[in-house]
């Protein structure tokens, strides 16, 4: 018994040694598993589709192994707004092999992606590619026109991807928008005035007219009455409060910086820096709660200084700050003219890597009638100011100074001229004969940077031409003018019919 | 005999596999207890601050809820509770509050909270009273857990004070963003920038909440300088409550 016991703990306890030390040798046979690619999905030009509209996308499954079946896979289509990295974005669109959904995203520029997992191998494979949602309203020049006294706006709306312009008449009736029109007509002005940091829908579109300023939805230019300027007004504001002009300009993403005169002649200031809204407390006062002195309504500023033309003292203030609750005479150091009528100011600005706010001045003394021209960097000191002899200027009636030549654009009847600064002297530049100039300007874009089509627009002279015998409503023109060195001859890029006497024109921009 | 190894190995063997029984596992065994479970956002206290100052005038009481918690398990009926009011309290009963007549922890629950109404009385305007409640065991409860440690010192679990006031304060936002616009801080100047310029009362704890904080304060500030102005052009000065000092805003705003 005793042999049988030992030699069979002998041999278990070998036998369990060894058993459990075997070399475990690994599994060395590979094979393939099925690899899938995407195709017929277009990662080079993307995919645009109309807000409202439908989007089909049929992308087309190649599998290595020849898995054929939709069923073997899962599917997955997200957008994300594309300047953000955070999945929180990711908003999932549907669960098919195919893409057909409504589009009811926001218009705008999106990241469209697409994954497909393979059941069996749970192996995942994704592209992306870009979604543009757009409208028929997307972008282009807004046209403001009088029309018999009432205010009329036609948009020339841009397609950037086949550079085509599409002319829409009377665009508030086709959006079916309720904004008060039946003023006479005074400003388009449009840029954002809040930034994506406080909400998403930021991008104001003003009409000025004489019933009232209002802004219409950036995207389908609706209107109720909550966008009136009043609701972005801080005080005791009168229920008919309007605005004769606005002047806007964008600081940066999150700042921007608005002054407006009102049709009590007074200036307010709005800056998503100081409250985000019209303070209504007149800013042309020497003291925050002093007397209004009148203000010429052309109000010049580089995004914190501004400067204005006190018509009764007959001389230019200047505010400090996007804060400020008064003015004060600039300094006489800085040379500026006193005693003249202002007629024209702008300052041609934007907040990019080389341009200063270079801001002109058309004045008159009312003394001798003769005119000036005053240039300065806005808050330096003057370093331009020279009587204007041009070909009958004290007959003009519209202003506009070339961003990047030292020409005034003005307009006498149906004539054009281009004033040289520094040879003094006018060139005709257009003679529309019978017909009138009723506008002209530089387009200013809110936003222009990286933008090569804004960047030669801004520069483009826009010239508004009515013809009193034709009819109302339709008797409109507006040409654009690239303009050449050397006081070459305009070049006519543009021609457009079909509008009112123009007033206006501003550009939604994106 | 080499049996009785054999057998003497056998009961070793069923010895040791009879020694290892599955333990049973250890459950709660302890009374319930109840104390305050009071928190402002994430930090526990053991005071609240109530104050009438920002209500309108129309309103004459309020009801606080004091939140209290529970250990054990719920309960499948109501259990009632005991909370005195320590004599220490400043307040009186039927003046300043009024409190529920029963105590209860409603049934399934094991966080509650119950009522004590609070009254606007005038004497509220010039100081500030305090009313301090205790918890202390009863059938249903024991009051074990007298203190938890916070963030910056020991709450007492077991006493909850009430500070009830109606004197109106300028908050924490006065010095560092109001007084820029308003100057000096005083109840006759908030009162009357409200009646004057529509400035809300509550802009002191409120305001920071607005967008446009910035540019109603501005228009507040100077339409209110406008107004003193005009009553000193008409003989009529506004002074502070001292009498001597003439009501102004920060001089930015005059």
């Amino acid at each position: 018994m005793k042999k049988i016991f030992l030699y069979s703990i002998l041999f278990i306890i070998p036998a369990v040694v060894i058993t459990s030390c075997y070399k475990d040798t690994g599994n060395y046979s590979y094979h393939a598993i099925n690899v899938v690619t995407i195709g017929n999905y277009d990662t080079v030009k993307g995919y645009t589709a109309l807000y409202k509209d439908t989007l089909r996308i049929s992308p087309a499954i190649i599998s290595s192994e020849d898995v054929t079946d939709d069923d073997a896979y899962t599917y997955k289509w997200w957008y994300h707004k594309s300047t953000s990295v955070s999945t929180i974005d990711d908003s999932l669109l549907a669960k098919t092999k195919n893409l057909n959904v409504p589009v009811n995203i926001a218009p705008g520029t999106y990241i469209l992606m697409y994954e497909v997992t393979d059941k069996n191998t749970k192996v995942l494979v994704h592209v992306r590619t870009t979604l543009t949602v757009t409208t028929e309203v997307f972008e282009g020049f807004m046209v403001l026109s009088d029309v018999n006294n009432q205010s009329r706006l036609d948009m020339l709306s841009y397609n950037k991807t086949n550079s085509i312009f599409t002319q829409f008449t009377d665009v508030l009736k086709k959006q079916n928008s309720t904004v008060p029109m039946n003023g006479t007509p005074y400003q388009v002005h449009c840029m954002p005035y809040v930034g994506t940091n406080i909400t998403q829908q930021g991008y104001g579109i003003f009409l000025l007219n004489s019933v009232g300023t209002n802004r219409v939805n950036q995207e389908t230019f609706g209107w109720d009455p909550t966008y009136n300027i009043r609701y972005l007004m801080a005080g005791d504001v009168p229920a008919n409060f309007a605005a004769k002009r606005i002047t806007g300009l964008n600081v940066s993403a999150t700042n921007y910086l608005y002054y407006m005169v009102g049709q009590d002649n007074n200036v307010y200031c709005y800056s998503t820096q100081a409250g985000y809204a019209f303070r209504y407390s007149p800013l042309n006062v020497y003291t925050p709660s002093g007397i209004t002195f009148k203000v010429a309504p052309y109000i010049a500023t580089n995004g914190s200084i501004a400067v204005m033309y006190n018509t009764d003292k007959k001389t230019f203030v200047t505010a400090a700050a996007a804060s400020s609750n008064s003015v004060t005479d600039v300094a006489p150091a800085l040379n500026y003219p006193t005693g003249l009528d202002l007629l024209y100011m702008e300052c041609i600005y934007y907040v990019e890597a080389g341009v200063v706010p270079n801001t002109y001045a058309i004045l008159k003394d009312p003394a001798t009638q003769k005119i000036y021209l005053l240039n300065f960097v806005l808050a330096k000191a003057q370093t331009y100011y020279q009587e204007i002899t041009g070909t009958d200027f004290n007959l003009a009636t519209n202003y506009a100074v070339s961003p990047d030549h030292n020409y005034v654009f003005y307009s006498v009847g149906g004539k054009l001229y281009e004033y040289d600064m520094y040879l003094k002297s006018s060139f005709l530049m257009a003679d529309y004969g019978a017909s009138s100039i009723s506008y002209l300007s530089f387009p200013h874009f809110s936003s222009r940077f990286n933008k090569p089509n804004y960047m030669s627009w801004s520069k483009s002279l826009l010239v508004g031409v009515v013809d009193a015998a034709g009819t109302a409503g339709s008797n409109g023109k507006l040409d654009q003018y690239s303009i050449p060195d050397v006081n070459g001859q305009l070049v006519k890029t543009n021609s457009w019919m079909g509008f009112g006497k123009i007033v206006s024109v501003g550009y939604r921009d994106r | 005999m080499n049996s009785f190894k054999y057998i003497g190995w056998g009961l070793v063997i069923i010895i040791v596999l009879g020694a290892c029984k599955k333990q049973s596992l250890l459950t709660y065994n302890a009374a319930d207890n109840i104390y305050f479970f009071y928190k402002k956002i994430t930090l526990r206290l053991d005071s609240i601050n109530f104050t009438f100052a920002y209500s309108p005038d129309a309103l004459k009481d309020s009801s606080v809820m004091i939140p209290f918690t529970v250990t054990g398990k719920p309960a499948a009926e109501d259990r009632e509770f005991t909370v005195t009011v320590d004599p220490a309290s400043t307040t009186q009963a039927g003046v300043h509050y009024i409190l529920p007549d029963k105590f209860v922890l409603a049934a399934g629950k094991l966080v509650d909270s119950f009522p004590v109404k609070l009254l606007r009385t005038p004497d509220l305007q010039k100081g500030t009273f305090f009313l301090r409640l205790n918890l202390v065991p009863n059938d249903n409860f024991q009051t074990d857990i007298k203190s938890i440690e916070g963030i910056l010192d020991s709450i007492n679990t077991l006493s909850l004070k009430i500070n009830i006031t109606d004197i109106l304060s300028q908050g924490t936002y006065w010095t560092s963003i109001l007084q820029a616009y308003f100057g000096t801080f005083s109840v006759k100047k908030v009162k009357l920038l409200n009646q004057v310029t529509g400035m809300p009362i509550d802009i002191m704890i409120n305001g920071i909440y607005d967008l446009n904080l910035n540019a109603k304060c501005a228009y507040y500030a100077i339409s209110m300088s406008r107004y003193l102005k005009d009553q000193a052009t008409a003989g009529k000065t506004i002074y502070e409550d001292d009498g001597i000092t003439p009501m102004t805003m920060n001089s930015n705003y005059q």
